[in-house]
């Protein structure tokens, strides 16, 4: 297992280096400059090859290229060229707000979603079953950025109980951290909730239906035992599955909720930097990304193996 | 009864008289204080007023920088850091006296040498700024606190252009200047009532009060004039999402919301405790014909689509609900009583399908592919373009709409070669020579001896010469509607809202916070 591990982390090389490259060339072939983006709207063309020169961004690619990626070999990002400061720092200072949304938005939404569809399961074709269906279907259709602005009209704006919008340090207290985050957590664990629970419903009712769960039942296993101890374990595995990836797709969800509710995460980082063409701040925020999907999946691999004794790698 | 309205009028009198002194000295120290707290729809993408025409950057730097002149409520140019100036009769030499006194941020005191050095940079980096230094022969520091500009030829704007908001001649140290050469500016120090003092990209920028700031006397308002820093701190923060920015105002965690589109305007008139601020010298959309390549070289071709578009559509369609458009000839807003001119109102926002048929036909106009350019990163943008599009068609243009993000239409837009025509809007300018399209070099790339021509005669005419000067205004607008670089499409309002925390705000074209305070 030591050995698949090692073996996964080194397959890591070849993976960044192919998104490195090809996102490198993808953003430089989009148009759009960081020296138009800067003079704004209304800046002549001689300003803005000024500038572009003085950036370095007028030789060409290839020469960009080499310059890029020596650097990334050596662990430099490079700088950001509207931020003042490195590339990495830039990633680390937006890291805590998207980790701290995505690890709160998850953790609601297996509060959720788990008992609710084991339930849906147990309680199949009732009308729990069917109220709980179309709320699933609900949370996967919202798109969450509608589902963020109605829980600021309700919550911030009616009620007054969360701020608005902005992100609050941990530093600040504790308090305040988790007001800035439940409205943007909740919006997205509503969606991430409806995709989890419908996984969870589908896979206890296959288990419920194997011999194992009739054995124990005329065994006289007591219900909640049942679904506890036997059902559970086994229905786990494919929604670990939906977790990881889903874990995963909540960066991308972040990018949306996080421009609503104006955290500063990776997911603004991201969308401010395309906007403004801050090209090593981009290839910065894919490489993490990119990074982010191949350990969760491999995260997931292993946990397989925790989960039922029978994978074994 | 009218005993007991007489007493009345008499308790409210004795009332007043008792409580004057009392609520005069006290506002004053009340005022004093608190957090402004703004949110702004974009990030300032650089602080650097002098070389970034955009909006963001400047509603920022304005509290941070200062120049020689700026304009006042009127938008007239008057002296901000200069005392005053005086031009030689034959306008080839002007002599700026600076005011004594003003600090930088840093402590050191403003001198002709980092007036001149920040000039120098000014006239290599922006438009208005290269436009004047064609002009200047050299820029000499008799002494410590007189500049001398000595003109090759009179340039009767040099005035108007020192105190243009647009890429302003703001003054910083001279070290500062020289380091930063031909990059955005990254040390900001400046002369004004507020201190750069943080920024957290993606979530705020800060500005603290300068206790020592040197502020005029004289009630101008605008950008020059009798300044107060009332707020300790303005914050700005950058809030994407309009609805995000209006709820924000209305529960008190923001006092100014920025850039709201129009169709809130009843959710905001709803509120009690809002005030919505309608701006009306706010911008102009209008339509952009490339003219260094393909049909709209021929000037038929442009004037044929001037009458074949109906400005009332098109406004309707981009801006939405009547209180925030209006049609307007003027290449300046009626509020600009120095250059405001309506020449040419019988040409624009009279249609006339006819006419722009016979005109193409004329031209010789074959059903060539028009490439239109707009972006949705603007709604506006998007909504004129889709009512465009149509009514082109509709006299018989062959159009072909390419719709882009903004970074990828500010790229393309530079390149003769990828379009024909292109929407955008106009921030106000103050001065002829300032507006952006008369220029050769920006997309459109515009050539005209017949404008050059009344140009020259304005540079010329001494700013004094007010009747003259309207006559050459009217002229410069006819030569804009016969030769049709770009069509206008009418003259858009925007929408700032703050709450009843907010105090003493009075509208401009651009928010600003000195003169204001906020109620805690």
């Amino acid at each position: 297992m030591a050995r698949y591990a090692a073996g996964r982390v080194l397959a890591l090389v070849p993976v960044l280096l192919i998104v490195g490259v090809t996102v490198f060339l993808l953003i430089h072939l989009i148009p759009g400059d960081p020296a138009s983006v800067i003079l704004g709207p209304e800046a002549t063309d001689t300003q803005v090859a000024q500038l572009r020169a003085a950036l370095g961004l007028d030789r060409p690619l290839y020469v960009q290229f080499v310059v890029w990626f020596g650097r990334v070999v050596h662990g430099d990002l490079g700088d950001s060229i509207f931020l003042r400061q490195t590339v990495t720092r830039a990633i680390w200072d937006h890291l805590s707000p998207t980790a701290s949304l995505t690890a709160l938005a998850e953790a609601l939404a297996l509060a959720v979603a788990i008992p609710s569809g084991i339930l849906a399961a147990w309680k199949r074709d009732t009308r729990y079953d069917q109220i709980f269906m179309m709320l699933v279907l609900l949370g996967v259709s919202i798109p969450s950025f509608w589902t963020g602005l109605n829980l600021i009209a309700l919550f911030a704006v009616a009620l007054r109980l969360f701020p608005v919008a902005g992100y609050v340090s941990p530093a600040h207290g504790v308090g305040p951290w988790l007001g800035s985050l439940v409205l943007p957590a909740a919006a997205l664990a509503f969606t991430q909730a409806g995709l989890i629970a419908r996984m969870a419903r589908d896979s206890t009712i296959d288990v419920l239906a194997e011999d194992y769960i009739r054995t124990a039942r005329s065994k006289g296993v007591r219900e909640p035992r049942v679904l506890a101890r036997h059902a559970f374990r086994n229905a786990l595995i494919p929604t670990v599955t939906v977790v990881g990836t889903s874990l995963a797709n909540l960066l991308s969800g972040a990018v949306i909720v996080e421009t609503v509710f104006v955290l500063p995460g990776i997911g603004n980082l991201a969308v401010q930097s395309i906007s403004r063409r801050d090209y090593p701040v981009i290839e910065g925020v894919v490489l993490l990304v990119a990074l982010v999907y191949v350990i969760v999946n491999l995260a997931v691999d292993l946990l397989y193996a925790a989960l039922d004794p029978r994978i074994t790698y | 009864m009218g005993r007991g309205i007489v007493l009345r009028i008499l308790a409210v009198c004795v009332i007043s008289a008792l409580l004057w002194p009392l609520s005069t000295g006290v506002t004053a120290q009340t005022r004093s204080g608190g957090i402004i707290k703004v949110a702004t729809d974009a990030e300032p993408n650089t602080f650097d007023w002098m070389t970034s025409t955009a909006t963001a950057t400047r509603l920022v730097a304005w509290h941070v920088f200062e120049g020689l002149f700026a304009i006042d409520q009127q938008y007239q140019v008057r002296p901000l850091l200069a005392e005053g100036f005086a031009a030689s009769p034959d306008g080839l030499r002007y002599t700026i006296r600076l005011r004594k006194g003003v600090k930088f941020h840093d402590g050191q005191p403003m001198t002709a040498g980092d007036v001149i050095a920040s000039l120098e940079r000014w006239g290599k980096l922006s438009s208005g700024g290269r436009e004047t230094f064609k002009h200047v022969k050299d820029i000499r520091a008799p002494d410590q606190s007189t500049v001398e500009i000595n003109l090759s030829s009179p340039f009767a704007p040099l005035i108007t252009s020192l105190g243009d908001p647009k890429q302003s001649a703001i003054v910083m140290p001279k070290a500062i200047a020289e380091r930063a050469g031909a990059q955005p500016v990254r040390e900001l120090v400046g002369t004004g009532p507020y201190i750069f003092k943080q920024w957290t990209p993606g979530q705020i920028i800060v500005l603290a009060r300068n206790p020592a700031y040197a502020s005029r006397t004289e009630n101008w308002g605008g950008l020059t004039g009798r300044k107060v820093a009332y707020a300790d701190e303005v914050h700005f923060y950058p809030v994407t999402d309009p609805q995000v920015r209006l709820s924000g105002v209305s529960t008190g965690q923001y006092d100014f919301a920025l850039a709201l589109p129009a169709d809130l305007y009843p959710k905001v008139k709803a509120d009690r405790r809002l005030t919505a601020d309608i701006v009306h010298v706010f911008s102009w959309p209008g339509i952009v014909f490339n003219k260094a390549r393909g049909p709209f070289t021929d000037v038929r071709l442009r004037q044929a689509v001037q009458y074949a578009i109906k400005p009332a559509d098109l406004m309707a369609a981009a801006v939405g609900p009547k209180e925030f458009w209006a049609l307007d000839p003027g290449l300046f807003f009626p509020e600009q009583r120095g250059v405001y001119s309506t020449a040419g109102a019988e040409i624009y926002n009279h249609q006339n399908l006819d006419k722009a048929r016979a005109l193409m036909r004329e031209a010789g106009y074959t059903g060539q592919k028009i490439v239109l350019m707009y972006t949705k990163d603007y709604t506006w943008m998007n909504n004129a373009g889709q009512v465009l599009a149509p009514e082109l068609q509709a006299v018989g243009f062959n159009v072909d709409s390419q719709v882009y993000d903004w970074p990828t239409l500010l790229s393309r837009r530079t390149k003769p070669q990828f379009f024909d025509i292109f929407i955008t809007g106009f921030s106000p300018s103050i001065d002829p020579t300032g507006i952006i399209f008369f220029g050769p070099k920006w997309p459109g790339w515009y050539q005209s001896a017949a404008l050059d021509k009344v140009l020259e005669e304005w540079s010329r005419t001494p700013v004094t010469a007010q009747a003259e000067r309207h006559k050459i205004m009217d002229e410069i607008q006819t030569v804009f509607y016969n030769e049709v670089p770009v069509a206008k499409l009418g003259n858009q309002y925007g929408l700032e809202v703050y709450n009843d925390r907010l105090q003493g705000y009075t509208s401009y074209f651009d928010v600003r916070f000195w003169n204001t305070w906020v109620t805690r």
